[in-house]
Order: C-alpha cells, then sequence, then structure tokens
C-alpha cells in the first residue's frame, strides 16, 4: 500500500479518488450536522432546556466524538489497509441508526419516568454514545488512508479536516434555514440517514476499486 | 515536535474554540432575540472558519515543509496568540457592527468566521509538525484530535456551565485571552531559541497580557447594552440591570422593560389602572373572571414577577407553583420593590427547573395553569406550544381547571389550543383553555378587583371611577382584531393551519405564522 516513490504517491494522491473522497466526506459532515441539531432538539425536549440538562446533552456529543477518536485510531493501528472499507461500514451503521433514531430515543424517554440529572447523563449518553463514536471514529480512519497516499500529514488533516468541517457548516445552515421548516425533525434525519447510506455505498466502491488497482 | 506537546496543544485549542463559541453564542443569540435559527446560523458561520483554516493548513503543507523540527513549536504557539487574540477581538467586532451595520446580524456572522479561521489551522498544523508520514500516522491522530475534542468538552463545562454562572461575559473573556497568552506563551517559549531572543519573547508577551488588561474594560463595556440600543446606545446609555447566570441574560432597560436573551419578557407593574398598566396586567386579574375558585395555581415561568404578585394576593388561592428555568428572573425580582415580596410569600413557591419537564414529573394537578412566557418564535418555543406539551398541561388540570395561556398572538398557537382542548376562548392574546366550557364572569371579576389588595394596599383606589376599568372586558377591538373570540370562530379561521408538533417545530422553523 505504501510506495517509498514521492513521485509516485503524490500522483496518485492527486488521482480522480481523492477529490470523491473529499467529496464525500464533505457529506458524511453534512449529514452529521444535521444528525446533530436533530437529536439535540430531541434530547432537549425529552431531557429539558435548561442549562444543566443542555451542558449534559452536550458534553455526551463531544465525549462520543473523542470516543470514536480512539476507537478510529485503535483499527487504523490494527488493520491500516481496511481504513476505507471500515469508514464505508461505519456510515452504513449510521444510516441505520440515524433512521429509526428518533423513535428510539421516544421510546426510551417513556421508561424514563422520574428524570435526575444522574439519568440525564445516562440517557444522553445512552442514546448518542454509539452513533457519535461511529462520527468521531471517521477523521482519523480517514487521516490512517489518506497520509500514506499524500505522504504529508498536513495536507492530508488540512484537506479531509476541511471537507467534513464544510460539510458540517453546510448541514448546520441547511438544518436551521431549510430542512427543519420543510421536513420537520424526523423528515431531517431521514434525509441524512439516506445520505449516509448512499455516501457508505461510495466509499465502498472507491475501496473496491483501490483494491482492484492494488 | 512530540506527540504528548502536540496533544496538550490541541487540547488548549479545543478548549478555547468552545469557550469562544459559547461566548459568541451568547452574544450573537442575545442580538437575534433568541430567534430560533439562531444557534445553527452561528454554528454554520465558527465551522465555516474553521473549514477556511484548515484547508489554509493544508495547502501551505502541501508548498513547504513550514513545520520543520525547531520552527514547529513557535510557529504553533503564535498561530494560537494570533487565534486567541483573534476570537477575543470578535465581540467588539461585533459591537461595532451593532452600532453602525444596518444589516449588522450577517456582519456578525462574518466576524465570527473570520475569527475562527486562525484556530482552524491549528489542529492540521499541529497533526504536521508531530506525525510521520506512515501507516501509524491515523492511530496518532487520534490521539491528538481525541485531546482536541478533550479541551472542547472542558470549555462547555468549565466556561459553560462554571464560568458564566460566576463571571460576567467580560471577565470570562478577559480570563480566556489571558489563559490563552499564557499557554501560547509556554509553548512559543518552549521553542528553540538564543538567549536574548527567548528574552524578548518574553517581555513581548507580558507586555501584551498587560496591554488586554488595561483594554479589556473599553473593549467589553456595555456588550448587552450596545447590542441592545444599537447606533442608539450613546443617547440612551448603558441598561438599568444586567444579571447573567449560566442559563442566560436578563436585562432591565432605562424605561423599565425586561428582555430575556434580547427578546421582550414584561414590566414590572401590578396596577391594572388605565395609564399605569403598561405591562397590561389586567388580564392576570382575569383569572377571576376565568375560575369560581382557584385553589392551586401553577405558573410556568416567572417573567418579571408581576403576575406572580397579583395571585399570591388572591385570598382564594391556596399555593402557587412557580416554575422558571432562568435564576436571573429571580434575581431581578428580588430587587424591584412592586414585586419583591413575592419571593417571601409563603404561598408561592419557585422552582428552578425546566416547565416541561417539571409537568411530566409532576403527580399534582391545578385549578389554573399561566404560563405567560414565551414568544412563538423564540428558540425552543416548541416545547411550551407543541401539540404534545399542550395535552401535557390538559392531563396535569383538576376538574373546571383552566390553562390560560398567552399566544403572543400566534395563529399557530390559536390552532393548537383548540385542537387539544374541547373548550377555548380567546380574549386579546391569551386563551383560555380547558375541559368543560369556558364561562366569564364579569360580575366576580368586578367584585374581585375593586377588594384585590397587594402588599396592604387597595389596587382600586376606592375614589375612582371604575367604569373605563371595567370596560376592559368589553372593549370590542384590540389590535384590529375582535378582543374576544369564541372557540367555533378560531376553530374556523385556524382551518388549513399546521398544528404545532415536537416534529415539526412550526413556529419556530415555517416562517408562515399569522395574526388573527
Amino acid at each position: 500500500m505504501l510506495t517509498s516513490d514521492p513521485q509516485a504517491r503524490q500522483a496518485g494522491h492527486d488521482g480522480p479518488r481523492r477529490p470523491l473522497l473529499l467529496l464525500i466526506f464533505l457529506f458524511s459532515g453534512f449529514a452529521a450536522l444535521l444528525y446533530q441539531l436533530a437529536w439535540q432538539r430531541a434530547l432537549f425536549t425529552i431531557l429539558g432546556t435548561d442549562i444543566a440538562s443542555a451542558t449534559i446533552v452536550v458534553t455526551a456529543f463531544l465525549l462520543g466524538l473523542g470516543l470514536g477518536s480512539l476507537l478510529g485510531g485503535a483499527l487504523a493501528r490494527l488493520a491500516p489497509a481496511a481504513a476505507l472499507a471500515l469508514f464505508a461500514a461505519f456510515e452504513l451503521a449510521l444510516g441505520l441508526f440515524g433512521a429509526s433514531s428518533l423513535p428510539l430515543f421516544a421510546w426510551a424517554a417513556d421508561r424514563f419516568a422520574a428524570i435526575s440529572y444522574a439519568e440525564t447523563a445516562s440517557f444522553s449518553f445512552l442514546a448518542v454514545a454509539f452513533p457519535t463514536t461511529l462520527m468521531g471514529a471517521t477523521l482519523p480512519l480517514l487521516v490512517a488512508h489518506d497520509v500514506p497516499r499524500s505522504g504529508n500529514v498536513g495536507q492530508s488533516v488540512g484537506g479531509l479536516y476541511f471537507a467534513n468541517t464544510a460539510g458540517a457548516a453546510l448541514g448546520a445552515f441547511a438544518a436551521v434555514t431549510i430542512m427543519f421548516g420543510t421536513f420537520g425533525l424526523s423528515g431531517t434525519t431521514h434525509i441524512a440517514a439516506a445520505l449516509n447510506i448512499v455516501l457508505a455505498a461510495g466509499a465502498g466502491a472507491l475501496y473496491w476499486h483501490s483494491r482492484g488497482r492494488a | 515536535m512530540k506527540l504528548l506537546p502536540a496533544i496538550g496543544v490541541a487540547m488548549v485549542s479545543g478548549y478555547i474554540a468552545i469557550s469562544y463559541e459559547l461566548i459568541w453564542y451568547r452574544i450573537y443569540s442575545f442580538a437575534m432575540e433568541s430567534r430560533a435559527d439562531s444557534f445553527g446560523l452561528l454554528l454554520s458561520a465558527y465551522l465555516g472558519g474553521l473549514a477556511i483554516g484548515a484547508y489554509g493548513a493544508g495547502w501551505i503543507c502541501r508548498r513547504g515543509d513550514i513545520m520543520a523540527k525547531d520552527r514547529a513549536l513557535p510557529i504553533l504557539g503564535g498561530l494560537l496568540l494570533a487565534a486567541n487574540a483573534a476570537a477575543y477581538l470578535a465581540v467588539p467586532a461585533m459591537l461595532v457592527c451593532a452600532g453602525v451595520c444596518k444589516s449588522g446580524r450577517m456582519a456578525d456572522l462574518v466576524v465570527i468566521a473570520l475569527a475562527t479561521v486562525l484556530l482552524g489551522t491549528v489542529l492540521p498544523f499541529t497533526a504536521h509538525a508531530a506525525l510521520a508520514p506512515d501507516e501509524r500516522a491515523g492511530h496518532k491522530f487520534s490521539l491528538i484530535y481525541a485531546g482536541n475534542i478533550l479541551g472542547s468538552v472542558g470549555g462547555g463545562l468549565i466556561t459553560g456551565f462554571w464560568l458564566f454562572d460566576r463571571l460576567q461575559l467580560q471577565h470570562i473573556a478577559l480570563l480566556l485571552a489571558l489563559a490563552g497568552l499564557t499557554v501560547s506563551s509556554l509553548v512559543i517559549l518552549a521553542g528553540p531559541a538564543p538567549k536574548r531572543f527567548r528574552n524578548l519573547r518574553a517581555v513581548t508577551l507580558t507586555a501584551t497580557a498587560v496591554l488586554l488588561a488595561v483594554a479589556a474594560p473599553a473593549l467589553y463595556a456595555n456588550v448587552y447594552g450596545k447590542l441592545h440600543y444599537g447606533h442608539e446606545f450613546d443617547s440612551d446609555g448603558p441598561l438599568r440591570t444586567v444579571v447573567e447566570t449560566s442559563s442566560g441574560v436578563v436585562v432591565l432597560s432605562k424605561s423599565g422593560v425586561i428582555y430575556s436573551g434580547g427578546a421582550y419578557e414584561g414590566q414590572f407593574n401590578v396596577s391594572p389602572l388605565p395609564g399605569q398598566d403598561g405591562n397590561r396586567v389586567t388580564r392576570a386579574y382575569l383569572t377571576a373572571a376565568i375560575h369560581p375558585r382557584p385553589r392551586h395555581v401553577l405558573f410556568i415561568g416567572l417573567g418579571s414577577g408581576s403576575w406572580v404578585q397579583v395571585l399570591a394576593h388572591d385570598p382564594e388561592i391556596e399555593d402557587i407553583t412557580v416554575i422558571e428555568i432562568n435564576p436571573g428572573f429571580v434575581r431581578l425580582a428580588g430587587a424591584q420593590p412592586v414585586v419583591a415580596s413575592l419571593l417571601k410569600n409563603r404561598k408561592v413557591k419557585i422552582i428552578i427547573d425546566d416547565g416541561r419537564r417539571f409537568l411530566k414529573r409532576t403527580e399534582k394537578r391545578f385549578d389554573l395553569i399561566i404560563q405567560n412566557t414565551i414568544v412563538y418564535w423564540r428558540a425552543h418555543a416548541t416545547n411550551l406550544l407543541s401539540r404534545e406539551y399542550i395535552a401535557l398541561t390538559r392531563s396535569r388540570l383538576r376538574p373546571g381547571g383552566r390553562l390560560y395561556i398567552n399566544s403572543t398572538r400566534s395563529a399557530f398557537a390559536h390552532k393548537i389550543l383548540v385542537s387539544v382542548f374541547p373548550h377555548a376562548m380567546r380574549y386579546e392574546n391569551m386563551i383560555i383553555a380547558g375541559n368543560e366550557p369556558v364561562v366569564i364572569d364579569r360580575a366576580r371579576f368586578q367584585r374581585k378587583l375593586l377588594q384585590w389588595r397587594i402588599d396592604g394596599k387597595a389596587v382600586v383606589p376606592p375614589d375612582l371611577r371604575h367604569e373605563d376599568l371595567f370596560n376592559l372586558l368589553t372593549k370590542p377591538k384590540w389590535h384590529d382584531t375582535p378582543t374576544w373570540e369564541s372557540n367555533a370562530h378560531m376553530v374556523e379561521r385556524t382551518k388549513g393551519l399546521p398544528v404545532i408538533t415536537d416534529n415539526n417545530m412550526a413556529t419556530e422553523f415555517r416562517h408562515a405564522d399569522t395574526h388573527p
């Protein structure tokens, strides 16, 4: 996978697959922010919008992302050649979870009769730990995939972080200007889920294509 | 650069980024009067700035190895320093926009995006300086990224939850700036350099810290007053009172109007007399007409406390539970003679909680649930207007009980109330809803009003002509609409309008709501 020839690496890196990978990661960030804003709304409705509940929900999101980062790094170390395939699998899992997320939250909420802050923390973490762990893993996985090809850490991290964060910015904008008003929370999460599944297929295709070339 | 310092730099960068995001959100949402889309728009600008920074860093890294071993720490330290300075100056820039720009709110987003560009460069540059471009890069990068996220968690907890409850915004910003300056100085000084250069750097950084501390009061002075009054700030001067807590900002203007998160909340007044009733507190006295003998009352939201003060002096009412999400309102009310006594009134119990969550948990039932709180387009208004919430209030009423709610003239809100309750009636912007037919007893209203005393003083002086006061209930028009509207008429008028649900958030994100 890793070639020692910098020119060959650069040539491979600049091939048509990398822009496609960046595009996939951009839409992954787009979907992630649709989820984040929709799930936060849903959890605030269930748990309350007071500052303690809001802090707990946001902290649960971030902790999930942090754990995901560590998971992504560990998987990238164990199976660096499969990083792109793992990314595709994670996108698929996100899509499947996303499609059923709001009914799942509502079902779980019905079973929380009295909501103390400890319960709020547990509920929030359980609700979002799985999907945010998947989200957090995606950047380290793609860094593991891309750095050996580019031979330049700053370029890879900068490019991938740019794509994902730009997608996230567009997702946040779209959520509050179009998506929530037109599709509501459930429609928005379903669109994000569909997007994840398409992205999983795209990333899977890129993976098989790169294996074929190797 | 070794991995551990790289994780440290990423962590500090994450902490600074989230802390400033929280500060900017407070400022931006106040300027936007807590509009529902303010968080998403701010997040979009913030992430957009990070994305531009990341792109720039990647572009620079591709063109040369600027992060060579001996330069990495000074460059990263310098970046942190500059990013911190840009973030610190964003609020003063937003205040300038509020004073001079016609479309200041769009300019705010540009300011925020520009202020985060440098923060966006830190993660790629740090990774570039610390990691070799091999197959282990993904794993090692994950540790740096996790450090960045851990720093963000710290920003949310320490700045958002802890510091916001203890310090004013200007002091938090100064603290952040000084902390950022200290950390970036340490990173810069940790890099290799001749001794005289190190001394020069140390002197320069110390001078910057002193300058910052001296300039801070001027840069951050009267933040909320400048946002509230805009270009009229110079003539109107500062606000009378500002109460900041982690739950939000409550201010009292010079003219005696309360704003929460920048949106109108009410005034301190319990007099129903024409000419004095700027907050139309007569609507609180109207409870005498809508329920024959209310004993247990629930208020969702304290607001100015004027309505609670009125009902706390209804001798027939035995207890009043007030659910207020922001303790800033309680602090403000405690300092106002007209309502301060309600905080010591044994009938009144104030609970700091989310109103909807309280209703879900409580087993108590109420004769009156009064909600004179949230403007329909504000963020999270859905939580107090949706079908699910209104049905919850209905289930917490005693037999003959009434929900008495300010619709803030939202036709969507009218629709939901006539959809959930079998009986409803509108008086001005208030809806009276219940499980039994709504009867307005004007004679009881007049009788009780003449006897009503607050803190020992009659609200209607005996020598006053009462016709004007009592005619308020019979005047035909209010805001060019009928003052009173029946259930059947509201059902007919709101045909075809959407039912507000937790899912569609219709009053917040569908900009098609209409007034009656």
